[in-house]
């Protein structure tokens, strides 16, 4: 991995970016939509959170090019995100059963 | 890297111009990492005290804005969109498109935040604000926000507390970018950035990107979930 | 005409010093830290000279060389330019940024320029720091904790008071981004600067250490740099996240602090471990053993080390299911650092064992680290815990690992490398000598430590009742302090001197070790290697490499 060669040449167009931002956009307008329809404040969050990610997902993929670059920008972002997550739910190991 | 001002003392060699594009990526990319860390200890505390504070925050959530809230997400998703067509346009060779997608950009996040001043105002309008420690002291508490006879219950303070700080930094970061697409836009029209050159460009969209994915989930967790 | 080296290429700029401060030469830059936070471990050396020196006698006695109220100030003082300013820079700030390139065969890391930001912020933060200290310091500890953090002012040396803790956590905040670039320019220039040939599991030890100490560096950082924002931003704004009266959780701020501070210490730690792990093979003319073992361990320590932190908060009222998971993982993190002890020494077993400087610091490393490694076990117990929390074994225990391993293993290999960074050698008698001189008085001052923590004495205090056990072992400690004093004295002695009056040598590899950087001139020229240069040998492959090596031998 140390000679230098550009990512994976692909056809740029204006094509994909204006169709990943109209599912955002559907995203969006979903999120708002299902806003305050669930009973459990557990699930509205959850839901809430499920598409957020999946609007993250597509502006890292696409808009952030993830798709087209060395494998290598996968695993960065695995282990940024996954060192993140594991601190989070380490952290409830005391307020999960403090409060 | 020239080290030598003697033309005569050729012993240095001259080493040719270092350039790894994917290196400045891959670079830029974690100097992203460090910024969602950054955010991410204040999504923790948001965590932490919404598990505490479950009523005073949907509490709280349902007097923000949802109108303000969406049109904002919809700005700045869009804003993400014209800072890719702009460097689509610009490995087309199409330099006056990329101008112009990259002004529309900007006029996007002065949108935002120009928005988000209002919405402020109008909370600062119901007495709900942050107030310095000096000025709390001379007697300028914020009722519903600084100990006093008023205060609000304590997850909504907490609430507010967060809402201002996040959304706060967050609008910070929509400065940065806004002097980075600027400063961008002015290296495209100099020539330094072009069709052969674009990771500078690659790279500033990458944080507008960042920014945008920051406010994909400060979006949900302020305003939508009461 | 032979290229000159990096030390005397011809001047940029015609103020000398200015062809060091805007360098961007990984190797000066390497110098110039070195320089820098030498100067700074001497100060804090003196504050703790002074510090054990109040312990000299107890309260009773009248004894005070430091005031009760200036106590807090003072070792807080010590601690921040221990931490901040030498030992999380460390290894990496010095020999990683003068040798990483050349351990991988480049000609310098990914991005020169921020190389040099990173300097320049650790300077301006370090410069911040001593003023900060001026204007009042902080009386907290490190540690910072809520709220006194929040409210505590302390008066000036001009008599008024500044807001001058705030002002030393954004020297904090910038050290802070020091770290972080060095870390990110270290990661990219692993992964797209080695030299053809060399995979991953080709690369040396000291630089996969490296890598592991980057990551930790990336990504615990930013989130203590927050969390000393969010505390500025309190002292100027009630936000209440910390605070009890908004509702605000006081033990959230500890759990955000060591989140980055345990990562911390093995930023601290394991590059140290990667230096040992270059000079126990060279000393010993063999092969490491294994190799993938020592690697994928430095990977394990990194990432269970993330997972840890609670273990710094037992007895604050977390929950018990925290305190057992914490603890639990606690003890995990001690596997990966014994699996490496034990190849360190299966490395020395039926070699050609040579006692240099280099090694008696790398050996004496393994013996101090066990020491205070083990030490750490009573401290991750919840039982035993309770007892030694905020007592003088944790302060014994973390002097072992942290001085007597993290600073004994960067100044082991600040003597391994030192030929081939100066072009010259030291005394290897005057070495041997400072080296025995700081061993016997490490050991002199510290072990007391660890019985007077389990008898009862608290850390951060400014005195001692009048007990018999106490009195004998506080002064025993404090003689030992002034034979560690002479020893640091003698080293930096010993390296001064090598410095401006050692033997001149041009010889490449004098330790007769295996990994790319002993192929460069001695010292290096500006780009290090003239050609890039093929890897086709593992790393420490003593069989293979003797075929083709120049003579090796000793120097006195």
């Amino acid at each position: 991995m140390s000679h230098d060669h550009d990512h994976v040449h692909h056809d740029v167009g204006y094509k994909e970016p204006i169709l990943v931002f109209l599912a955002l956009v559907f995203l969006t307008i979903l999120t708002v939509w299902v806003a305050g329809r669930f009973d459990s404040a557990m699930t509205s969050l959850v839901v809430a959170f499920a598409i957020a990610s999946v609007k993250a997902f597509f502006v890292v993929r696409y808009f952030m090019h993830l798709k087209y670059e060395d494998k290598v920008f996968f695993f960065f972002l695995l282990t940024a995100l996954g060192t993140f997550a594991v601190v989070f739910i380490l952290l409830f190991a005391d307020y999960g059963y403090r409060w | 890297m020239s080290d030598t001002l003697n033309p005569e003392m050729t012993q240095v060699p001259e080493m040719e111009e270092h350039r790894d594009d994917v290196g400045a990526r891959l670079g830029f990319w974690l100097f992203l990492y460090t910024e969602i860390f950054l955010f991410g200890v204040m999504f923790i505390l948001y965590g932490v005290y919404r598990n505490k504070y479950l009523d005073e925050f949907q509490k709280a959530a349902h007097d923000l804005n949802k109108v303000i809230g969406t049109t904002n997400t919809l700005i700045l998703l869009f804003s993400s969109l014209t800072v890719v067509l702009a460097i689509v346009a610009l490995k087309k060779g199409d330099k006056g498109k990329t101008r112009d997608l990259l002004i529309v950009t900007m006029m996007c996040g002065l949108t935002f935040l120009v928005i988000k001043s209002f919405e402020w105002q109008a909370k600062f309008h119901h007495g709900i604000h942050l107030q310095t420690a000096s000025g709390i002291a001379e007697g300028h508490g914020s009722p519903l926000l600084t100990p006093g006879d008023e205060m609000l219950p304590q997850g909504e303070v907490l609430f507010y507390s967060l809402y201002y700080i996040m959304t706060g930094t967050h609008a910070l970061h929509i400065v940065i970018g806004f002097i980075l697409i600027l400063w961008t836009t002015i290296k495209l029209e100099r020539g330094s950035i072009d069709k052969d050159n674009p990771v500078v460009l690659e790279n500033v969209g990458l944080y507008w990107h960042l920014v945008d994915v920051i406010w994909i989930f400060l979006f949900p967790l302020f305003y939508l979930v009461s | 005409m032979t290229e000159p080296n990096y030390l005397k290429i011809p001047k940029k700029y015609k103020l000398g010093i200015l062809n060091w401060l805007l360098s961007v030469d990984h190797k000066r830059i390497g110098l110039m830290y070195m320089f820098t936070m030498f100067t700074f471990f001497l100060v804090a050396v003196f504050i703790g000279f002074l510090i054990k020196l109040q312990r000299l006698f107890p309260e009773a006695s009248g004894w005070e060389i430091i005031p009760a109220e200036m106590y807090g100030q003072v070792f807080t003082l010590h601690a921040i330019i221990m931490i901040f300013l030498f030992i999380v820079p460390g290894a990496p700030a010095v020999l990683g940024n003068f040798f990483l390139p050349l351990q991988v065969g480049a000609k310098d890391v990914a991005f020169p320029k921020i190389n040099l930001l990173s300097y320049h912020l650790y300077l301006f933060g370090a410069i911040m720091a001593i003023v900060g200290v001026l204007l009042g310091g902080a009386d907290t500890g490190w540690t910072f904790t809520p709220p006194y953090s929040i409210q505590t002012q302390t008066i000036s040396i001009f008599g008024v008071q500044f807001n001058s803790i705030s002002w030393m956590l954004t020297a904090a905040f910038i050290l802070g981004w020091g770290t972080i670039l060095t870390g990110l320019n270290f990661i990219v220039t692993i992964h797209r600067l080695r030299a053809p040939g060399m995979t991953f599991f080709k690369m040396p030890l000291f630089t996969w250490s490296l890598y592991a100490t980057s990551w930790l560096q990336v990504l615990a950082t930013p989130v203590v740099g927050m969390t000393l924002l969010m505390i500025v931003i309190e002292r100027f704004m009630p936000v209440g996240f910390f605070d009890p009266s908004k509702g605000g959780d006081p033990i959230l701020f500890q759990h955000l602090f060591w989140i980055y501070s345990h990562p911390a210490v093995y930023i601290m730690i394991l590059p140290a471990m990667g230096l040992v792990s270059e000079i126990i093979p060279t000393f010993s003319q063999k092969t490491i053993f294994g190799y993938k073992g020592i690697a994928l361990a430095t990977c394990c320590i990194a990432g269970v080390g993330y997972l840890v932190w609670a273990h710094h908060m037992f007895t604050t009222g977390m929950s018990e299911f925290a305190q057992f998971a914490f603890s639990l993982l606690t003890f995990l993190v001690g596997i990966p650092t014994a699996i490496k002890v034990f190849n360190w020494i299966a490395t020395l077993w039926r070699g050609a064992i040579k006692l240099d400087p280099p090694m008696l610091f790398a050996l004496a490393f393994i013996f101090n680290f066990s020491i205070g490694g083990l030490t750490g076990l009573f401290l991750g117990s919840l039982a035993t815990d309770i007892h030694l929390h905020d007592t003088d074994f944790v302060v014994a225990h973390f002097h072992y690992t942290m001085f007597g391993g993290g600073a004994f293993g960067l100044i082991g290999g600040i003597f391994f490398y030192f030929p081939k960074m100066f072009g010259k050698f030291y005394s290897f008698k005057w070495a041997k000598i400072s080296f025995w001189t700081l061993f016997v008085g490490f050991h002199w001052l510290y072990f007391p430590m660890f019985i007077l923590g389990v008898n009862g004495m608290p850390r951060r205090y400014h005195t001692y009742p009048d007990i018999p056990l106490f009195n004998k072992l506080q002064m025993i400690s404090t003689i030992g302090s002034w034979v560690l004093v002479l020893g640091v004295i003698l080293i930096i002695g010993t390296w001064v001197y090598g410095i401006l009056k050692g033997k001149v040598t041009e010889e490449a590899n004098p330790w007769n070790s295996s990994t790319l950087e002993w192929t460069t001139t001695t010292p290096p020229t500006l780009y290090n290697f003239p050609e890039v240069p093929e890897v086709e040998h593992e790393p420490y492959d003593y069989g293979a490499f003797l075929g083709t090596a120049s003579e090796g031998g000793s120097h006195v």
